[in-house]
């Protein structure tokens, strides 16, 4: 094995080490290349379901397709200040809302209803929050709070219990998250309720 | 065929990475709490050692010996993205719920030790059966550990319920204590059976 004294040249080193990483990435690439609209499609069909999760339609163990075909018939999407709505009736729509959790970005979506002032749910997307505690705000314990949730008629719309006019649970032990999803969801809701006061989403 | 029963033997057994040579214990902590993760990780660590193991032989005559770790480390790597993405094109599921650990099955020592110790000696199919015996010595200590995490901490296996309503989870089976715990027993078991097996054999 490396008998050969032009194994310990330095240009064979290098050259042998730009050949096999060529080589590796090429091999990398192409699979990529192959796969990518598959992978795209599993990401979307995710988020089709975040986004019938957050109005309480994601049928139980339904396949892609099914999940699919409920999604395009049951929304029309809605550009709005280069984000998209998806309007299930004329005052029902799901929003996507985000903002800073405690460790990074959390993503989701939210069920209104703009005319009764209900929500009709939360689900979330991503979140990078504490696996067992701030992590907890995607489990159903959590999230279920938001089915048909009444809001009141301004800002602050969430309060967390025992609060005066508290109509939420925080999660305890994670209250740094709790704030920061109560904190981002209020302001998501005070900008959209300002919108569709203001007309804009119709 | 001799060899090949011996090599198997070596890695199920007698040089078992997990309970021998202590390699591989982060990832055998972390994903040991369902047993369908830890079939998964187990499979793909075999393809990934095995694959490796193979390639690091085929070219070991060409390899500079003072760049081999480098070249050990850039296969191994490619072969664990090439894992990623199948993992997410066709199992999206599994892929979230294993998470990060996919990608350090990078970082995971067995692969290393087994192209730093046998593969650089030994010709390209003695070495690709050296994969397959140790990632499967791996995959069997996983699983054994999991079937208890899982039976124990959740009632079920392989997300089937099998222990009625009765049953009491033991909820920290499935958190890292439990773990920490099984282990260290298996090992010792493993231990006093060997120890005593020596001993016959005097």
């Amino acid at each position: 094995m490396a008998k050969n004294k032009r194994h310990n040249r330095y240009s064979y080193s290098i050259g042998f080490m730009v050949l096999i990483t060529l080589i590796t990435i090429g091999a990398l690439a192409l699979i990529n290349e192959a796969t990518e609209a598959r992978i795209q499609q599993n990401i979307e069909v995710k988020n089709q379901e975040k986004v019938l999760e957050a109005v309480n339609l994601l049928p139980l163990n339904g396949t892609d397709q099914e999940i699919q075909a409920l999604f395009f018939s049951s929304f029309a999407t809605l550009i709005w200040n280069e984000t998209t709505l998806y309007q299930l009736d004329p005052s029902t729509f799901v929003v996507p809302v985000s903002g800073n959790g405690l460790w990074g970005t959390i993503e989701g979506y939210l069920g209104i209803n703009f005319e009764t002032r209900t929500v009709l749910g939360l689900s979330f997307v991503s979140h990078s929050e504490t696996p067992g505690l701030g992590g907890r705000i995607e489990e159903p314990e959590f999230l279920d709070q938001f089915d048909t949730l009444i809001l009141p008629t301004q800002p602050d719309y969430l309060i967390y219990r025992p609060k005066p006019g508290g109509n939420v649970d925080a999660i305890s032990g994670a209250t740094g998250t709790s704030n920061a999803v109560r904190n981002f969801l209020n302001e998501n809701l005070t900008r959209y309720y300002d919108a569709y006061a203001g007309g804009d989403l119709q | 065929m001799k060899q090949t029963k011996t090599i198997f033997l070596e890695g199920l057994w007698g040089n078992n990475p997990i309970a021998r040579q202590i390699l591989g214990i982060c990832s055998a902590l972390a994903v040991t709490n369902l047993m369908k993760n830890s079939l998964v990780m187990g499979l793909g660590l075999i393809f990934v050692t095995a694959f490796s193991e193979l390639t690091v032989s085929l070219i070991r005559q060409w390899t500079p010996k003072h760049i081999r770790m480098m070249v050990q480390v850039l296969i191994i790597s490619a072969y664990v993205i090439l894992v990623d993405i199948f993992l997410k094109a066709y199992f999206p599921e599994i892929s979230t719920a294993l998470g990060p650990y996919v990608g350090l099955i990078i970082t995971n020592c067995i692969i290393m030790g087994r192209c730093e110790a046998f593969a650089q000696a030994n010709p390209p199919h003695v070495a690709f059966i050296d994969g397959i015996a140790m990632g499967t010595g791996y995959t069997l200590v996983l699983l054994t550990i999991a079937f208890v995490r899982e039976l124990l901490g959740f009632g079920s296996l392989f997300g089937i319920q099998i222990l009625g309503d009765s049953w009491v989870s033991w909820s920290i089976m499935i958190m890292p204590p439990g773990a920490f715990f099984m282990l260290g027993i298996l090992i010792w078991i493993l231990h006093s059976i060997k120890k005593e097996d020596q001993e016959v054999a005097k």
